[in-house]
């Protein structure tokens, strides 16, 4: 038996059929109005054009993953979509102007033990201290709280003195045991200085604060940062006081909590754009490094 | 898409994708089949390219099927963090790779590439590189390849219990100031905290808030649900819990059904372990839920079993190859006296993995008759005589917040009777683990109460012995009291050899630290010049003079990360030579212990691999690959290094080793291993391990035999001649995390046995009055025919548990005692004693040239009815005995 054929045995029948009519589609001849499913990543959204621009990821047998402005029929579609949320459409390939339709947003609804145990106990921190409630973080567009921390070269490291650069952020833990969880985001992290090497340092910063500011000293950060050749000069690795980190994480909805040695955290990247406002809060491990890039790229062109 | 990332459909793929070899398959479906042989490992040269989709993957295939250059490929299309390095890993053992990688290798030559694989990061393709191109690999950035190891695939059981839900209640409850410095107030806390987060999560669904709450986003909705599920589920409040875990079921069921499955589990265990709270095996085992469990043993009320078969079907269904859900199913059948015939052919786990290889005596569980009526959560043990009257007491502790110590002084006649209250113990609250000493040498046995273990900084109690049957808690005024951590391990030893203990404290969340003993009562905290202040997650510590030059050292075990060897400088000060001494660890490392295995005169060193993952055990009893790190057994050469001996000694196994500790049960001079096993979650429901020590080369699986396989939750273990008949009898502080898991302790009683045995008390005189440390070398000669030496040091055994100092020795079969040899610690001195008896107890000082019989009078402990199926006619039965 092939190995794909039982992997949609294990994603069950119903998603199984749903796919071998997607895949039957792809392949059949163009017809005039042909819908694909896509998954995207908005970078920009113009309600008055009635467009979106957005990091779409490959539809197998239609188009590789790109960047691309696309229109909606009912300006309704794009309520509620900023910077960084992460959809779903239909996208009826149009011969004459392809568009969008059934915009819908997906939240991060993991189901994996860590991000299903963080959101519980994000729920319970809401209902113990209202001002920890998961609708009460900062939103798009607002301008983002300060800190002061230190870097894997025992750097002090403030928000504000990246005024004039995008700042891109997230929070791991150097002991972190899940290949899905924090080793993803750092690895997206190492792909954007890679993708952005000339805008190091000068126009782009990466941040990653610990969440385990207490095992996660300069001199351990500064070996994770050897792992993943850090370039110093805009890549920082901080820590500092648990309060400092606790503090700035709760206003972007970061949640960490010690269970048995690990951390039960929710995954977060952040971006700040050059003014120092939340220009993307991407929650959770379901967006490429490819569109991180992307929704980077469309910060710094602003 | 989260759907195809979760990782139990991950697992299900694997298993699917396993079940191509039909030998596995059988494996899988619980028919029998040899286990897994352990092969020398044999390390490849490995290259990978990792691409997001399969279309990628096939088009990268076929470029290198076309003598495209893999390095090349794998800088420009690779997004694993091996790209820049051009995909290479290094070398590695198969065995160290994610078990899909590892499948897909099979076969594959060198020169050849492996299939394309689905990992959690994308598709990999890998490459074995014919070790004449393996030049570049040297410096491959192993710790790029989490992605790709065996760790990161390690499948975690979804936690019940609430453990985390009531932390997290306390940490953002309002609290006064210093509360972590007074148990009474910590107790109030946790109280009052727990109280307001079920107050307020219940609130949520009060009528009036219907409208909130419809417009809420299903699976937060479900989340609340399970959140204050989870909540009564830590008190043990099982039927509010359970209507609970019903109403997030009905939301999934009708808005979210990719939860489906997991509050299918949820229930099925919480309808499991409210069957054993109904039928009272916590408070009253008996024979009840020990491993393998009897069909006359069954439960009297069944509903709740039976529900809990209902759900574990159900999540099978979607499921059938989740190894934490079969294995459950298989204990509910149990607790109905039907299995195995009851369970499913599809669903059965055979015994055959689980029965002893060799057989021991069986030990009977005395704990009720003796009176040691514990009934408590997680916590330590200390076996010692605290009295000076040459019998054993036991002093138990609770990580409950809430919960005084229980000092249990032996009455001399096989009973025993709780004096905590008289002794002043009775505000002790709290405590994950216990630790004996003499700390200012008066000859009266004191101890260390460590406390907040897995939490939060709590304060330590050092408590001073009296000598007069009382207590006096000194932590203040010597010192120990800041800074405030979470510990749960510490070890006496005397660094600087001037005859006083001194104390190293094992913490997570802040710094390890070292106490200097200055002799007036009060310590120095030398942590940081001594070098040893790193704030590692530090799980156990355990000390040794490993390397014989008279300068006790260090061995710190950590839950994340490397251990740490500290070897003595001679001058207060410690360098870490774990890496060179090659015992960095298993990787998630729990209580560890240095012990003579093969009594070779040095001490070679056991570590605990703590992966909380049931699966994980279930695999290793089944004999498949297992993902986690096992057991450790590290040979000492006798030249500052260590040999891995983990797999030639059979113990190359992972269980869930918490509370652990070592003791010789059939007196035949080698030292035998006893783990208590589980995590938090009421869904870690796995069988203690008793491992027979074969001579000194392997070690035997002997729990189904000796009847020590309690299936709850296993903390602080200690061996000790309880009962002064020469035998070893093993106690282990049974009981979870949460209060809804506590549990009755477990005193197993030793049953004699043919060998021949020595009970050794050392009194110090120049060296610490304990004579913690005190080596001790006994050579005899067994049947007239052949001589050998048995070793030992005077300890309290493992870093979970403590034995008693006097040291119990087994001789093995017709022993004749040639010499006992003795090295103090601190002088240096060294004493020989020749034509002493055996069988008897002794006791030696330092300054004395003649050991000195010491009269004691066995105490045989009461043994239940054997088979009694009925707790309460026990417990009738012996009340009476007791008082």
């Amino acid at each position: 038996m092939s190995r794909n054929f039982l992997k949609l045995l294990a994603a069950g029948w119903v998603r199984c059929t749903l796919f071998f009519l997607t895949v039957m589609f792809a392949v059949l001849p163009a017809f005039a109005q042909q819908k694909y499913t896509a998954k995207a990543l908005v970078l920009a959204v113009d309600k008055e054009r009635r467009i979106m621009t957005v990091s779409c990821e490959a539809i197998s047998g239609y188009m590789d993953a790109m960047i691309m402005p696309i229109e909606v029929r009912d300006s309704k579609e794009l309520e509620g979509l900023a910077r960084g949320t992460m959809i779903e459409f239909s996208l009826v390939a149009d011969k004459e102007q392809p568009y969008a339709e059934n915009v819908h947003i997906r939240t991060f609804d993991s189901l994996e033990l860590d991000p299903l145990s963080a959101r519980r106990l994000r729920l319970l921190d809401g209902a113990m201290d209202a001002s920890l409630s998961p609708d009460r973080v900062l939103k798009v567009g607002q301008p983002a709280p300060d800190f002061s921390l230190i870097d894997q070269n025992r750097e002090r490291v403030k928000l504000s003195q990246f005024a004039g650069k995008a700042v891109a952020i997230t929070f791991v833990y150097t002991r972190c045991p899940f290949p899905n969880f924090c080793f993803r985001l750092t690895n997206n992290f190492a792909r954007l200085q890679k993708r952005f090497a000339k805008e190091m340092g000068r126009e782009l910063i990466l941040l990653t604060i610990s969440l385990d500011p207490v095992h996660d000293q300069p001199e351990t950060l500064s070996e994770y940062g050897r792992t993943w050749n850090i370039e110093p000069k805009g890549w920082h690795l901080l820590t500092g006081p648990p309060a400092e980190v606790q503090k700035f994480c709760e206003r972007f909805g970061v949640a960490f909590y010690p269970d048995e040695g690990q951390f039960i955290h929710s995954l977060h990247t952040l971006i700040i754009d050059q003014q120092g406002k939340l220009a993307a809060n991407l929650e959770g491990n379901e967006f490429s490094a490819d569109e991180l890039g992307d929704l980077v790229q469309s910060v710094l062109k602003k | 898409m989260a759907e195809t990332r979760d990782l139990r459909i991950t697992s299900f793929v694997l298993a699917m994708t396993l079940c191509g070899s039909g030998l596995l398959c059988a494996i899988l479906y619980g028919q029998s089949a040899p286990p897994a042989s352990s092969a020398a490992p044999k390390q490849v040269a490995l290259q990978v390219i990792v691409v997001s989709t399969p279309e990628q993957a096939n088009q990268i295939l076929e470029k290198l099927k076309a003598g495209h250059d893999f390095a090349t490929l794998a800088k420009e299309k690779s997004i694993d963090p091996t790209a820049d390095s051009g995909g290479f890993m290094g070398r590695m053992d198969p065995a160290a790779l994610r078990p899909e990688l590892r499948d897909a290798l099979k076969g594959v030559d060198p020169g050849q590439l492996s299939p394309i694989t689905r990992i959690p990061s994308g598709y990999a393709i890998l490459k074995v590189i014919p070790e004449s191109a393996a030049a570049e690999i040297e410096n491959a950035p192993k710790a790029r390849l989490q992605a790709m190891t065996a760790f990161g695939s390690v499948l975690y059981s979804l936690g019940i219990s609430g453990f985390a839900e009531a932390d997290d209640a306390l940490v953002r409850f309002p609290k006064p100031e210093g509360w972590q410095q007074d148990p009474v107030v910590g107790c109030q806390m946790r109280t009052q905290s727990l109280a307001a987060a079920i107050e307020r999560l219940a609130k949520f669904f009060a009528p009036a808030n219907r409208e909130k709450l419809d417009q809420q986003k299903p699976l937060d909705l479900l989340q609340e649900h399970f959140a204050l599920a989870e909540l009564y589920s830590y008190a043990g409040n099982m039927d509010p819990a359970i209507e609970q875990y019903q109403e997030a079921y009905r939301v999934a069921s009708e808005k979210v059904p990719r939860a489906v499955a997991q509050m299918e589990f949820a229930l099925a265990v919480a309808y499991l372990h409210r069957s054993e709270m109904v039928n009272d095996v916590y408070h009253a085992p008996g024979e009840r839920c020990l491993f393998p469990m009897r069909p006359d043993m069954a439960f009297a009320k069944k509903a709740d079993s039976q529900k809990a078969i209902e759900y574990f079907s159900k999540y099978l269904e979607q499921r059938p190859q989740a190894l934490d859900a079969r294995w459950l199913l298989n204990l509910s059948y149990a607790t109905l006296g039907t299995y195995p015939d009851g369970v499913p052919a599809k669903y059965r786990i055979t015994l055959s993995a689980f029965e002893s290889k060799e057989s021991v005596s069986r030990f009977v569980d005395v704990a009720t008759s003796a009176g040691v009526n514990t009934f408590s959560m997680a916590g330590g043990v200390i076996v010692d005589d605290f009295e000076n009257n040459g019998r054993l007491d036991i002093l138990t502790s609770s990580m409950d917040m809430c919960q005084p110590l229980r000092y249990f002084h032996n009455n001399d006649d096989g009973t025993f009777r709780d004096r905590a209250r008289e002794a002043g113990l009775a505000k002790q609250l709290g405590g994950l683990n216990l630790i004996q000493t003499d700390y200012n040498n008066d000859g009266c046995t004191d101890f260390l109460v460590l406390r907040g273990g897995w939490e939060f900084p709590q304060r330590l109690s050092l408590l001073k012995n009296n000598c007069d049957g009382t207590f006096t808690d000194v932590t203040a005024a010597s010192g120990l009291a800041e800074p405030l951590v979470a510990s749960q391990t510490a070890v006496w030893a005397d660094i600087n050899n001037d005859g006083l203990l001194d104390l190293f404290v094992g913490n997570e969340g802040g710094e390890n630290q070292l106490f200097l003993n200055k002799g007036d009562g009060t310590f120095e905290n030398i942590s940081h010049s001594a070098g040893i202040d790193r704030p590692d997650l530090t799980k156990g510590v355990v000390a040794a003079d490993y390397d014989n030059d008279g300068y006790v050292d260090f061995y710190v075990t950590n839950f994340r990360g490397e251990n740490r060897l500290y070897h003595n400088n001679h001058d207060n000060t410690f360098s870490d030579v774990a890496a060179q001494a090659a015992v960095l660890g298993p990787g998630q490392s729990f209580a560890a212990w240095f012990f003579d295995y093969d009594n070779c005169g040095w001490p070679d060193l056991f570590v605990n691999s703590y992966f909380p993952s049931v699966d994980e055990s279930v695999r290793t009893y089944l004999g498949l690959p297992h993902n986690a790190g096992t057991l450790k057994l590290y040979k000492n050469l006798g030249n500052g290094t260590f040999r891995d001996v983990t797999a030639e000694t059979g113990l190359d196994k992972v269980f869930m080793p918490m509370g652990a500790n070592f003791g010789d049960i059939d007196n035949d001079g080698f030292l035998d291993i006893y783990l208590g096993n589980g995590n938090p979650s009421y869904s870690s429901v796995l069988p203690h391990v008793l491992l027979r020590n074969h001579e000194g080369k392997y070690f035997v699986d002997v729990t189904a035999s000796s009847g020590t396989g309690e299936l709850h939750k296993g903390h602080g273990v200690a061996f000790a001649d309880l009962q002064r008949r020469g035998y070893e009898d093993i106690v282990t502080e049974t009981g979870g995390a949460v209060p809804g898991d506590r549990h009755a302790l477990r005193l197993f009683a030793n049953t004699a046995n043919g060998n021949d045995w020595i009970n050794l008390k050392l009194v110090g005189v120049k060296s610490n009055r304990a004579a913690v440390g005190a080596r001790i070398k006994v050579t005899v000669e067994n049947e007239g025919k052949t001589t050998r030496s048995i070793y030992r040091t005077v300890g309290s055994g493992g870093s979970f548990g403590a034995s008693p100092f006097e040291q119990h020795i087994g001789l093995g079969k017709s022993a004749r005692i040639l010499n006992i040899d003795i090295l103090w610690p601190g002088s240096g001195a060294r004493q020989t004693f020749a034509g002493v008896a055996k069988n008897q107890f002794l006791e030696i000082r330092e300054d004395s040239k003649e050991v000195k019989h010491l009269e004691r009078r066995p105490a045989p402990f009461h043994l239940p009815s054997l088979h009694a199926s009925d707790p309460q006619q026990v417990q009738r039965s012996e009340s009476s005995k007791v008082r």
